[in-house]
């Protein structure tokens, strides 16, 4: 009998087996030493605890970090910070680990006879792309479990108050929305933000290729690239205010009171995407808070899972224009 | 090739994703409902219907209904108005803990009340009641207290917090009080209620006027 599994769905260079993606793991595991790494794994491991247990005292001290304390679990609130801070660390090291490989590489001048190859170059772009997720799948995985966690108590909430939680959300909801609508909403949401940690890693993976391709590998790539992260980091707290301004609910303030209904739409938008990742949405009553507070609301999960295929299909692009770009003749 | 694979395999998650949560919903309606039973329209609790009954008689009648600890039921001393007796109780259902609840009794309206909430007690929130007895008529602010106005029964929660309107109501929300009065059915330009008040907009925040 034929067994179907994962690999074959993928493409052979992301495959571990490839030559050259297990060639570029092992050239990366020869840049550091053992101790080296060692010592890295250990720092991580202690700023990770460092981080939890802050996100634990403040949760005894009954400080919201960056959630409402409205209907949030225990664990949510102490996890929150902590998952925020590791997106944004996969983000930047996707983007780092990714134009380091390809910048890497031809500082050593070996791209030349790379390129020479029949898509050599296109090929090899592929596999540092596929380096790059296969490098952080432990950080990945870190991510995805939390969100699976909460994923299955949205659906443990959603048989409360006599399964009618959904029909009572959707009351007052503008525009109008039937119980089959917010049930693919509310099922967009959850896939929207289950698969945006994954897309935002391999869209900066995609634009740390692209920056070498663009840029090679002097002084223009390193300014490029510094620029990038600067550009992410200060995108990253924009968004993370603009949405917790909404979110966290203060009627009263004026920062709340000023704003329109399609500025609080995009600062929630922009929250997800470029803020928390979504993180803010794996907890039912946000989800319906924002469903109800904010006009058109309930379409946030539609917009959020479009833009996902839409980071997700520019992050393919924008690899497969590294790898043709980065395989053109050198000029001169 | 790979585009295609990609969509395709999104879709499919998404379509999961949709009878997992019409799964759930029609989960939580198909277990049967444990906690506090909310009164009907015609004024009876469980079994016990309470207008008509004699005063005297309520006692035996609470400690026969389900889920009411025997030998917890005793008339309160005192008098909270004109005509009103005060009975206390303890209710147990399902795995939630006792809680004692309060009825105060009267020929034309009676009021069920929780005694030193406990938050794992079957004492019902918000959403439960918004969830059996549908959108109510108006929403009235009376001082530090919001109340949700039906037919027959009103529901008083103390969730007024912050400085001012709007206040958000919350499935989450604690009632203090249900209560149901034997009242004529509302004429037909609609009941009168008294400001300020606000029709139903779901669990938002509102603004009374």
């Amino acid at each position: 009998m034929r067994r179907l599994t994962l690999t074959l769905q993928l493409p052979p260079w992301a495959r571990l087996t490839h030559p050259v993606l297990r060639t570029v793991l092992q050239r990366d595991q020869r840049r550091h030493t053992r101790g080296a790494r060692l010592l890295a794994a250990i720092t991580g491991v202690l700023m990770a605890l460092g981080v939890l247990y802050f996100g634990i005292d403040s949760y005894q001290r009954d400080i919201s970090l960056g959630v409402s304390g409205q209907g949030e679990s225990p664990i949510f609130s102490v996890l929150y910070v902590f998952l925020l801070l590791l997106q944004l660390f996969a983000q930047i090291a996707a983007l780092l680990l990714a134009s380091s490989f390809l910048a890497s590489e031809r500082r050593r001048e070996a791209w030349e006879l790379v390129k020479i190859t029949s898509h050599g170059a296109e090929l090899s772009v592929w596999a540092r792309w596929a380096a790059v997720m296969y490098r952080l799948r432990w950080i990945l995985a870190a991510l995805w479990m939390p969100r699976l966690f909460f994923a299955g108590t949205m659906l443990h909430d959603l048989t409360g108050y006599r399964g009618q939680q959904l029909d009572l959300a959707i009351a007052g909801v503008t525009p109008a929305t039937s119980i089959p609508a917010a049930i693919g909403l509310l099922a967009a949401v959850i896939l929207a933000v289950l698969l945006q940690p994954l897309a935002a890693v391999a869209l900066n993976a995609s634009a740390g290729l692209a920056i070498v391709a663009l840029t090679g590998s002097g002084r223009v790539y390193q300014l490029a690239r510094g620029g990038a992260l600067v550009v992410q980091v200060i995108a990253f707290a924009v968004a993370l205010s603009a949405g917790w301004l909404v979110l966290n609910g203060d009627p009263w303030s004026l920062g709340y009171e000023t704003m329109s209904m399609p500025e609080r739409w995009t600062s929630l938008l922009a929250l997800a995407v470029a803020g928390d990742q979504g993180l803010r949405f794996m907890n039912l009553q946000t989800v319906f808070r924002a469903w109800i507070d904010v006009d058109f609301g309930v379409l946030l999960g539609a917009a959020l899972l479009a833009l996902v295929i839409i980071e997700l299909a520019v992050a393919h692009e924008l690899a497969r224009w590294a790898g043709s770009r980065a395989g053109r003749p050198a000029r001169g | 090739m790979m585009r295609r694979w990609v969509l395709l395999a999104i879709a499919g998650a998404w379509i999961a994703l949709a009878l997992l949560v019409a799964g759930a919903r029609w989960l939580g309606q198909a277990t049967a409902p444990r906690g506090f039973p909310l009164p009907d329209n015609d004024g009876c609790w469980q079994t016990l219907c309470m207008f008509g009954l004699d005063p005297d008689g309520i006692p035996a009648a609470l400690g026969a209904e389900k889920g009411v600890v025997s030998g917890s039921v005793y008339r309160s001393p005192g008098v909270v108005g004109m005509g009103e007796t005060r009975f206390r109780f303890d209710y147990v259902a399902g795995r939630g803990g006792r809680q004692t609840v309060e009825l105060v009794w009267d020929p034309l309206i009676f009021l069920f009340t929780p005694v030193n909430l406990r938050p794992d007690g079957p004492w019902p929130r918000l959403g439960d009641a918004v969830a059996v007895l549908g959108a109510p008529e108006r929403v009235m602010l009376l001082g530090d207290q919001i109340s949700l106005h039906y037919a027959q029964h009103t529901l008083v929660i103390n969730s007024v917090s912050g400085p001012g309107p709007p206040y958000r109501l919350s499935p989450d929300d604690t009632i203090a009080g249900i209560s149901v009065m034997r009242r004529d059915p509302a004429p037909p330009g609609g009941r009168m209620y008294l400001l300020p008040s606000s029709e139903w907009r779901g669990f938002a925040f509102y603004e009374f006027e």
